[in-house]
């Protein structure tokens, strides 16, 4: 969880041939099919800017809808909890668990429950824990992390997921996709079918109406929330929509933005079960309300606007940076342009100051953004917070030699004279540095860095106001 | 199974993440990040649309008004679209029709969870008068269907039948033409596992069922009177094709967990 693990994660994803293969094959089919997606939109690519309204709207007003929400649902025999922090949010399933004598939970994938830890969490209370969407379940048996929002195995090849299934399910190798799916289909239509609690996350809850949403492709969640006892989903605080007219728009932003449709396969709203629940299926359900660091962003009016991420993944599929490193390097289940603002926020930002300082800038990301976050612009005000500290976030500088090294170069080039004394002794002393004839090909100290990948022109001695005037 | 050990009600509910002290200081960390004072002004009605406006009103004639011609060419964007996602929409005259080819169906295609064919399908008045156990009887396949007063037990006895089963049979509230969707709340005797455990899925719904879009949808929850008495019910299902996956080198495969194939019969 620091710089270096950044650098070297990077590096490592650069010099593996498959994985940026996988990347480049994930960005071509997603990345491009999304923006001409939206283009399509009867309404036009302008109806991005008013989910971004909606979206604004919605977290400004976040007290009134979530109480409405709480409201609704404990109307119909729901049970809605209030988590501070990871750690209630756990204690809160744990202790559902054990009131329901739960020995066995399928999982519908949540971002939020890698967030919280949900998982070894389970497992220390003795609780096996199914992830049950495939690429979820693929990273599960090969006990890694998901790279991706959406595609949380993008990372792995056929062969790689036909020997792993060969391994843990005791099949045999295949690297058929189709034949693959169905080994997995087999494996957990037992655990749905024998699991004492559900477990999902949650898109976008109505507050209107007391609901929350799941969204899917694979059945998943929907087998997750309707075979199980009892039924709990981890909420986000920022996840929710104040009425259904709202769910328009989003839903079908959601699926251009996650996977190039028009409207993802399953989509499922669920509330408060009343008195005997599902005479089959869950007879409980309960929602559990997260914040985690979240009224922090809201607090802020720079970054609140983060808030209104409905993590689709689409920067992801556009970013060159991810295209590059892959999921992996951001050390967090956010990753991506998302990634590089959210996680810094929620885990601190000098912790992960390097995912902010390694995107390009380049805008991609805010015009793949199916609610038209602007990353780039926070992005800009984390780097500028990590080079000047600041108080409310409790960033400490990050560089001290760099930040005095900026402030000789303010003088210098606020000096003439000085300023002309610098290029001719530059000029003077890059002849001493490694490289051709126009160009330096590694700088010392610091500077090293900058030449590793790229060789840098050598400067001339004059100021270019002179050499233009003569 | 572990054994269950008592919880005490009042520590659970004192200091426990939904107790409402929790919630209300919950509730005032997000007041204090929006700089909320009492006299901020914000009322609900501002977030949530309690009478409909012009809009609203008039999307609702267009859709009570809808000619015959009008439902054809909804009926018929439902079936291009249908196509693309692999999603077959067939049209029939009959309830006999549709039987018939669902006898057909039975009879092509592989059991996959139970050594034996059979059929779940809803109580439900357009399910009912396909006359299925009639229909089946020459193929020895039994249809099996949930007692609407059925006790929990029954209920239990019918999922392990639905968990077997080759094809699970419901109608829907909606199609939608433009994504190709389709819509069910959870109402008695129409289990949500029956459009869900089985390997195939089939869909019988009358033309005046399609809709042109969500927003029809929307507009029809919120403001039909006979809609919003109901309410969108504990659980409300989109269905738009069938079970899916990319998650092996984004390559498409059908049949992730849900049903494999999935058959909507329009009744015209």
């Amino acid at each position: 969880m620091n710089a270096s693990s950044y650098i070297s994660q990077s590096r490592a994803a650069i010099a593996d041939p498959v994985l940026r293969n996988a990347l480049t094959n994930l960005q071509e089919r997603f990345g491009k099919g999304t923006a001409q997606g939206y283009l399509d939109f009867p309404e036009g690519p302008g109806l991005r800017f008013k989910a971004h309204d909606i979206r604004m709207k919605t977290i400004e007003n976040l007290d009134i809808l979530l109480e409405t929400l709480a409201n609704n649902i404990r109307k119909c025999g729901g049970h809605v909890h209030f988590a501070d922090d990871a750690q209630a949010a756990v204690d809160c399933c744990l202790d559902i668990a054990q009131k329901h004598g739960v020995a066995m939970a399928v999982k519908g994938k949540s971002m939020l429950s890698e967030e919280i830890g949900l998982n070894s969490a389970l497992e220390a209370a003795g609780i096996e824990a199914v992830e049950t969407d495939l690429g979820e379940y693929i990273i599960q048996l090969a006990g890694e992390t998901p790279s991706h929002i959406i595609a949380p195995a993008i990372h792995k090849t056929r062969q790689q997921v036909g020997r792993l299934f060969q391994e843990k399910l005791g099949i045999p190798y295949s690297e058929d996709p189709p034949t693959l799916t169905l080994a997995a289909r087999k494996a957990l239509r037992e655990k749905f079918l024998n699991a004492d609690m559900g477990i999902s996350g949650c898109n976008l809850a109505c507050a209107e109406t007391g609901h929350i949403t799941t969204v899917s492709n694979e059945g998943n969640i929907r087998m997750s929330t309707t075979l199980p006892r009892v039924h709990v989903a981890f909420m986000g605080m920022e996840r929710i929509v104040a009425d259904l007219k709202d769910h328009d728009i989003l839903f079908r932003l959601l699926s251009m933005g996650g996977a190039v449709q028009n409207m993802a396969g399953y989509v499922s709203y669920r509330g408060g079960l009343g008195e005997n629940g599902l005479f089959a299926g869950p007879r409980e359900f309960h929602l559990i309300i997260i914040d985690n660091g979240r009224s922090r962003i809201l607090a802020d009016p720079d970054f609140k606007e983060m808030l209104c991420c409905i993590r689709c993944g689409a920067c992801l599929n556009i970013c060159p940076v991810y295209g590059e490193i892959g999921g992996h390097a951001y050390n967090s289940p956010y990753s991506g342009p998302v990634g590089a603002v959210v996680t810094p926020l929620l885990k601190g930002i000098n912790r992960h100051a390097d995912l902010c300082q390694g995107e390009s800038l380049c805008g991609a990301c805010m015009d793949a953004c199916p609610v038209n976050i602007d990353i780039p612009r926070m992005l800009l005000l984390l780097r500028q917070k990590l080079a000047e500290g600041d108080k409310t976030w409790n960033v400490n500088v990050k560089s001290r030699l760099e930040q005095a090294s900026f402030k000789v170069w303010s003088a210098l080039i606020q000096n003439p004279r000085l300023y002309d004394w610098f290029l001719k002794t530059a000029f003077w002393g890059q002849k001493f540095l490694p490289g051709k004839e126009h160009m330096i090909s590694r700088l010392p100290f610091g500077g090293s860095g900058w030449t590793c990948s790229r060789d840098l022109k050598k400067i001339t001695g004059r100021r270019f106001i002179h050499r233009i005037k003569s | 199974m572990k054994s269950i050990k008592p919880i005490d009600r009042n520590t659970y509910l004192h200091g426990r993440p939904h107790s409402p002290i929790e919630q209300t200081r919950f509730i005032g960390n997000i007041k204090k990040a929006l700089n909320r004072t009492d006299a901020t002004p914000h009322a609900l009605e501002d977030l949530i649309q309690t009478v409909p406006n012009a809009d609203d009103l008039s999307l609702m004639e267009t859709i009570h008004g809808r000619n015959h011609e009008k439902r054809l060419t909804l009926l018929n964007r439902m079936m291009e679209i249908g196509s693309t996602i692999n999603m077959e929409v067939m049209v029939a005259e009959t309830e006999a029709d549709i039987a018939a080819a669902l006898a057909k169906i039975a009879a092509d295609r592989n059991a996959e969870w139970g050594d034996e064919k059979s059929i779940v399908a809803w109580d439900h008045p357009l399910v009912n008068s396909l006359e299925l156990s009639v229909a089946m009887k020459p193929l020895g396949i039994p249809v099996y269907l949930p007692r609407a007063d059925s006790s929990r037990a029954e209920a239990e006895t019918f999922r392990k039948q639905a968990e077997t089963a080759l094809i699970g049979i419901t109608s829907a509230d909606f199609g939608l033409a433009e994504t190709a969707t389709l819509t069910m709340k959870t109402r008695v005797g129409q289990p949500l596992h029956v459009s869900l455990l089985p390997s195939i899925h089939i869909v019988v719904i009358r033309l005046e069922q399609i809709l042109s879009n969500l927003k029809e949808l929307y507009t029809l929850l919120k403001w039909d009177p006979e809609q919003k008495a109901e309410g969108i019910t504990h659980t409300m299902t989109f269905i738009t094709g069938p079970s899916k996956t990319a998650d092996i080198e984004a390559t498409l495969v059908h049949g992730a967990h849900g049903p494999r194939e999935l058959v909507v019969f329009v009744l015209v």
